[in-house]
């Protein structure tokens, strides 16, 4: 006779989990050979209890539990078929086991990739974050907002070598323009002396602007350089509508605009183990920032960021900009040193001035470059 | 002038060079021409290369296309995502990614473990083997 007691007890195969009730004391028959993983006990249990009614089972004398997987009915007796539930009979040394963990429901890494989910190609969603360029910027094209900027060869306190550079608003500059192309007077120059119509003949303005750009900015956000209301137009002077400033060095022709855009964010990383879905393949972002193009940003760049700083600063001399391009967990100061993201664009738009083709400056510079590299050929060849 | 600025200009005066007066008494003696010929001469094969390699440089900046445009000012500045959706999850069932060592009992619910070795000195070799089977396929520590 050995003594085992009963219960009814439900619980998975792969668990350690142990009846926590009393259950059911009674003694049965055992096989002379059994083995410790399987045996077969048989019970009399008489007319008190119904047999199979009972799953699992604990034998002390043999310390372990047992799963009941049959109960064979014979001549007025119940025989238990068991198997060893190692897991619960080990519980304790399983628990006190050290090991290498690779999932688990309780203790988990969020930032770790969970292939056991599969993406289901219906579950595509986009989501966008924008800036209207006027925000940014600070000038609308619409209502001709923004910052015309005039290099013009003549006489100022501001020149960069030979050309100075105005900035202006839009009606400044179209009052100039209009006031130095529909009339001559400005030139003082006698009538009796030379006539007005041969004087339009003889002295083209628009030769001395050496460069004209639009900016998106508004011009009193300008604050650099210093101001005027005058140009200095080859020899000649013009007294302007408004206000402009004049970019006396090339630090004053720096501007810089930033914000900040929120990132959209997966729409499952509410859920705490899903940290991971911020990055490839299940986030997937792109940057279109004109003039500097459409960029594909590195998700993990991305992640655990709340927002994404750009920054631009670009040179209303020569109209070239640069982007940096940061992210942020919070919002406030970036910094653009740790850019992730940096790309060169051209932010001003040139306006066509009679004269203007090209980019004077670069042209004089490559002619110069010309000149000596053709004179240093000659010498090296013996030419003279 | 000419004769006197372009040997500076080309450092002709160092050392080890033939400066450009001494070049030009020597082919002055060789051809007879005068200084005028000389410089004319000179303009007139240089201009075209300078003048080239200026054209050359302009080309470059025509094809360059780094020129801004008003797209500038009316195409909004965005940020565009895709996301992807994953299934239903089931973590009391498979659980979430852990990778580290840790003791079992500090857990509960699902667990899988990697190459796992059990050893007790109370078990059966083939119960140790049927623990460390249940680990590797996932059990419930519960």
């Amino acid at each position: 006779m050995i003594q085992v007691t009963l219960w009814s007890f439900d619980k998975k195969k792969n668990s350690t989990k142990v009846p926590t009730s009393t259950g059911y004391n009674i003694g049965g028959e055992m096989k002379e050979n059994f083995a410790v993983t399987e045996l077969s006990i048989t019970f009399n249990f008489g007319k008190l209890n119904y047999a199979p009614t009972y799953n699992y089972m604990y034998i002390p004398s043999l310390r372990r539990f047992y799963f009941i997987i049959n109960w064979i009915y014979e001549a007025g007796l119940w025989t238990a078929v068991c198997a060893v539930d190692v897991l619960a009979t080990y519980k304790t040394e399983i628990g006190n086991s050290y090991q290498y963990v690779s999932r688990a429901n309780s203790n988990y890494d969020p930032n770790l990739v969970d292939t056991t989910y599969i993406t289901t190609p219906d579950g595509i969603l986009r989501q966008s974050a924008s800036i209207l360029p006027a925000n940014f910027f600070g000038g609308d094209i619409a209502s001709n907002q923004g910052t015309i900027v005039c290099g013009v060869v003549g006489a100022s306190s501001g020149n960069i070598g030979a050309v100075t550079y105005y900035a202006m608003s839009f009606s400044t500059f179209s009052y100039f323009m209009s006031n130095m192309l529909s009339s001559i007077s400005w030139a003082n120059i006698s009538a009796t002396e030379i006539s007005e119509e041969l004087q339009k003949a003889l002295i083209n303005p628009t030769q001395y602007i050496v460069s004209c750009q639009w900016f998106p900015v508004v011009f009193s956000s300008l604050s650099a350089g210093f101001s005027t209301t005058q140009l200095k137009l080859g020899w000649w002077t013009f007294t302007l509508y408004g206000t402009a400033r004049i970019l006396n060095t090339v630090g004053a022709a720096w501007v810089t605009r930033t914000q900040e855009l929120t990132i959209p964010k997966h729409p499952q990383i509410s859920n705490p183990r899903c940290s991971y879905l911020q990055c490839a393949p299940y986030s997937s972002y792109y940057l279109k920032f004109l003039p500097f193009g459409v960029f594909e940003i590195d998700s993990t760049e991305l992640y655990d960021m709340a927002y994404l700083g750009l920054d631009v600063s670009f040179n209303l001399m020569t109209g070239d900009g640069v982007l940096h391009v940061a992210a942020k967990p919070y919002t406030g100061v970036y910094n653009f040193e740790n850019a992730f993201l940096v790309a060169e664009g051209k932010v001003g738009v040139t306006i066509p001035v009679g004269q203007i083709s090209a980019d004077v400056g670069n042209f004089k510079q490559a002619l110069s470059l010309g000149v000596a590299t053709g004179v240093a050929q000659l010498i090296d060849g013996g030419g003279i | 002038m000419v004769r006197a600025g372009l040997p500076t200009l080309l450092g002709g005066d160092q050392e080890g060079y033939v400066t450009y007066e001494e070049s030009l008494n020597e082919y002055d003696k060789k051809q007879g021409n005068t200084l005028l010929d000389r410089v004319v001469g000179a303009v007139e094969k240089v201009l075209p290369n300078a003048v080239s390699a200026a054209k050359g440089a302009l080309a470059q900046l025509s094809y360059s296309g780094s020129t801004g445009n008003f797209t500038t000012a009316i195409e909004n500045i965005t940020l565009s995502a895709k996301f992807q959706r994953i299934v239903d999850q089931a973590p009391n069932k498979v659980g979430s990614p852990l990778y580290k060592n840790v003791y079992i009992n500090t857990l509960s619910g699902f667990v899988l473990c990697e190459k796992p070795v059990f050893q007790s000195s109370i078990a059966t070799a083939e119960e140790e083997s049927a623990i460390e089977e249940f680990m590797a396929k996932g059990f419930f520590y519960e």
